[in-house]
């Protein structure tokens, strides 16, 4: 038997998807009956003093491996804390599961490293971009190693009967088309891109059976790494503006349907014909939203960025689209014409998608049985010491911690330490 | 004076901007400014919306062609008092709340329009599945722990199954210069437990406040006397704009509305025209300024008493 101190926050995060992401990744941790799990509250409002009390509580337990569950708050106290009371016992095992907000807090992981050094580490990541990304910074023969967040099959599995129902709610007829985003409606995950290519579509094929319901509440975190900051209420603004400017036949067909409860997105992508989620978002590292519709059985028109790009299923290819997008001079580009292309596709579609299938496929790889077993075969693979990031992460460190705006030239165009760690996001060949 | 407003909803541009923020130089905005966290918090829509007391070089004010006043009855009064000459001069033309409308000195009153925060569908309090009580632990916001219990009257009609959120910040009274110690915070939070009896309440702390983002169902009662610290409150902006229905809001525009914008899926606000038939009290104003001891207006009692009156 294997003793695992899990650390987080008991304290929900802020970021929506994250709260599940969490429960959900200890409860695949939990599965597995050679693992004795011991549960350490690292809140968001944790002192200084607290966090040595829980360093020493873990210190106590004697662990062979400490996972941190969690992005917020940093271990970076935890582990000063934890190293300072260890002493000479046996060295635990420590395993990160790393999100997206990686490249947010480089100078905490720098200090981190010094902590960590001849420790047995695993960073573990969401999908193969991440893994991309996660690798530039990391000194061979040490990896990061993918383990998708796992989707919890009570809340999103495959349920033919609720389609109708969500059909009727919306008024929708056999013969009509959903399209649907789930999320924050914010600047990186290109609403407003997503609004008017839907408006120039509709206009252009007189489609009169295609919607867009837009669930989520707008945000302010707007696009820092390309110079571009937000007030509360200004991209409300920017997308509303832009849909009232659409002619009356397309505004009836663009839903804006607000935050909605967990609970009800199950009933929404069975209702659904298609997810659209056409995000550049810098802290794309997955994708939770995808991973749930697709455990609903529903097919998406995808950005091949980042870990959404981790969605595409070889054994039914059909069920995920890709829009092209590459790193432009000044932003993220996609290609809104293959967006086009992609809706229009929809329009035209005779056959409707295997959702069962697709529904049976996202489980194998997202359920929390399937990720326990990841997270099983993970643990009992190799481990390597941890001697420190490599000079590539030392170089940024630098440059990102003494400027609010690291990755633009004085010309305000993305510089070439953008796109270096950002290829890891786009597809390169 | 419509064609003002269209123009500067055109060009959106607003002090509270990011790209302006080295504009606005938050360090000189009054210390005050951190009691009035987190009603007075930023928000953007393209009629330039500000607190008067942030200006710190006049020609600020004519930066936008409109300057949407979230001030409330004393920032407002001592703006008017301290910048009697300047209005006129002033390159932009000034939104204001309906109830600032008595302030405004007779003969600049072409200067001003009147705003409505208006919310279409209203969850009636009966219908609410939740209740959130806000209010600022100040006597300058809530008066008094009568003026409370009067607002939290209704509640104790309501179901005992609905659960009531209680979000308390504590602050000191904005506009004082005296510092003592109020024992306002202890009456007014044994009033609320008398008045909710044995319900379940929910202590929400800033923090579990500002991260929520769904109020549906959700039914603000704030226990702010009346608009003497601030019109435009980011409290009421932040519940009405994640689904909640704030109460303060009206479900119906005002009949001469001329302008409306949306400030969110589900609030907006309406431009009308200042009212007609006013009786301005500015002379009052003036009067007590002229006669007062106290070196600033704004933390003046005997000012505070004429408005709040």
């Amino acid at each position: 038997m294997e003793k695992l101190a899990c650390v987080f926050s008991f304290q929900k995060s802020s970021w929506v998807s994250c709260q599940k992401i969490v429960f959900n990744l200890h409860e695949a941790w939990s599965r597995n009956k050679n693992f004795e799990l011991a549960n350490f509250n690292l809140g968001q409002d944790t002192t200084l003093y607290q966090s040595q009390l829980i360093a020493a509580e873990i210190v106590q337990y004697e662990p062979d491996a400490i996972v941190i569950l969690d992005h917020k708050p940093h271990p970076l106290h935890f582990f000063e804390a934890f190293v300072s009371l260890f002493a000479n016992k046996k060295k635990p095992k420590i395993i990160f599961h790393v999100f997206g907000d990686f490249t947010l807090n480089y100078l905490s992981w720098s200090k981190l490293a010094v902590l960590l050094q001849d420790f047995e580490v695993k960073f573990l990541v969401a999908s193969d971009r991440q893994k991309k990304l996660i690798d530039l910074f990391l000194r061979p023969p040490m990896t990061s190693e993918v383990c998708p967040f796992p989707v919890n099959r009570m809340e999103f599995s495959f349920f033919q009967d609720l389609r109708s129902p969500q059909r009727s709610e919306w008024n929708l007829s056999d013969s009509d088309i959903a399209l649907v985003f789930t999320g924050r409606l914010s600047r990186q995950k290109r609403i407003h891109s997503l609004m008017t290519v839907f408006a120039e579509t509709v206009e252009e094929t007189k489609a009169k059976n295609v919607h867009l319901y837009l669930y989520g509440n707008p945000d302010q975190i707007a696009d820092p790494f390309v110079g571009k900051w937000e007030s509360e209420g200004e991209y409300f603004r920017k997308i509303y503006k832009i849909y009232e400017n659409f002619p009356a036949n397309v505004k009836a067909r663009i839903h804006f349907m607000g935050a909605v409860p967990n609970s009800e997105l199950k009933s929404v992508y069975h209702g659904a014909d298609y997810l659209m989620n056409l995000s550049v978002h810098n802290d794309e590292d997955f994708g939770m939203s995808v991973a749930e519709a697709q455990c609903c059985g529903l097919p998406s028109v995808l950005t091949d960025w980042g870990g959404l790009a981790g969605f595409e299923r070889t054994e039914m290819p059909q069920a995920t689209r890709f829009i092209p997008v590459r790193i432009g001079i000044r932003s993220k580009v996609i290609s809104r014409r293959a967006v086009k292309a992609e809706i229009i596709k929809i329009l035209n579609e005779k056959d409707s998608l295997d959702r069962k299938k697709l529904s049976l496929l996202a489980e194998a790889d997202l359920s929390i049985d399937a990720v326990s077993k990841k997270l099983t075969s993970i643990y009992h693979g190799p481990w390597h010491k941890f001697k420190n990031f490599n000079d590539f992460f030392e170089q940024t460190v630098l440059k990102t911690s003494f400027s609010p705006i690291p990755f633009l030239t004085d010309s305000r165009k993305l510089n070439s330490l953008y796109r270096e760690i950002y290829s890891s996001y786009v597809r390169n060949d | 004076m419509l064609e003002t407003i269209k123009a500067q909803y055109e060009s959106g541009n607003a002090l509270i901007q990011s790209k302006n923020y080295s504009l606005s130089r938050r360090e000189a905005w009054p210390a005050f400014f951190h009691d009035l966290y987190p009603i007075g918090q930023e928000y953007y829509f393209e009629l330039n919306p500000y607190f008067t007391f942030n200006v710190y070089r006049n020609d600020l004010f004519s930066f936008a062609k409109t300057f949407f006043v979230r001030d409330g009855r004393a920032t407002f009064a001592s703006f008017l008092l301290k910048h009697y000459n300047f209005i006129p001069k002033a390159k932009t033309h000034f939104i204001i709340h309906p109830s600032l409308a008595p302030l405004v000195p007779l003969n600049y009153q072409q200067y001003f329009s009147c705003w409505h925060m208006v919310q279409p569908k209203k969850t009636l309090l009966k219908n609410a599945k939740r209740v959130l009580i806000f209010g600022i632990l100040a006597e300058q916001y809530v008066d008094s722990v009568e003026s409370v219990e009067k607002k939290l009257r209704p509640l104790k009609s309501l179901d005992q199954e609905i659960e009531v959120d209680v979000y308390l910040p504590q602050r000191k009274d904005p506009f004082d210069l005296v510092q003592r110690e109020s024992d306002l915070q202890f009456r007014l939070i044994e009033k609320i437990k008398e008045v909710l009896g044995n319900r379940k309440i929910n202590v929400l702390l800033t923090k579990d406040m500002m991260e929520r983002t769904v109020f549906h169902g959700c039914h603000l009662i704030d226990l702010a006397h009346d608009n003497f610290t601030v019109s435009d409150n980011f409290i009421h902006y932040h519940v009405a704009s994640k689904g909640g229905t704030v109460e303060n809001f009206v479900d119906t525009p005002p009949e001469n509305s001329m302008f409306k914008l949306a400030l969110s899926f589900n609030h907006e606000v309406h431009i009308s025209p200042f009212p007609t038939n006013v009786e301005s009290f500015f002379m009052d104003l003036l009067f007590i300024k002229k006669t007062s001891s106290v070196r600033d207006i704004l933390y003046d009692p005997a000012i505070h008493k004429r408005l709040r009156n």
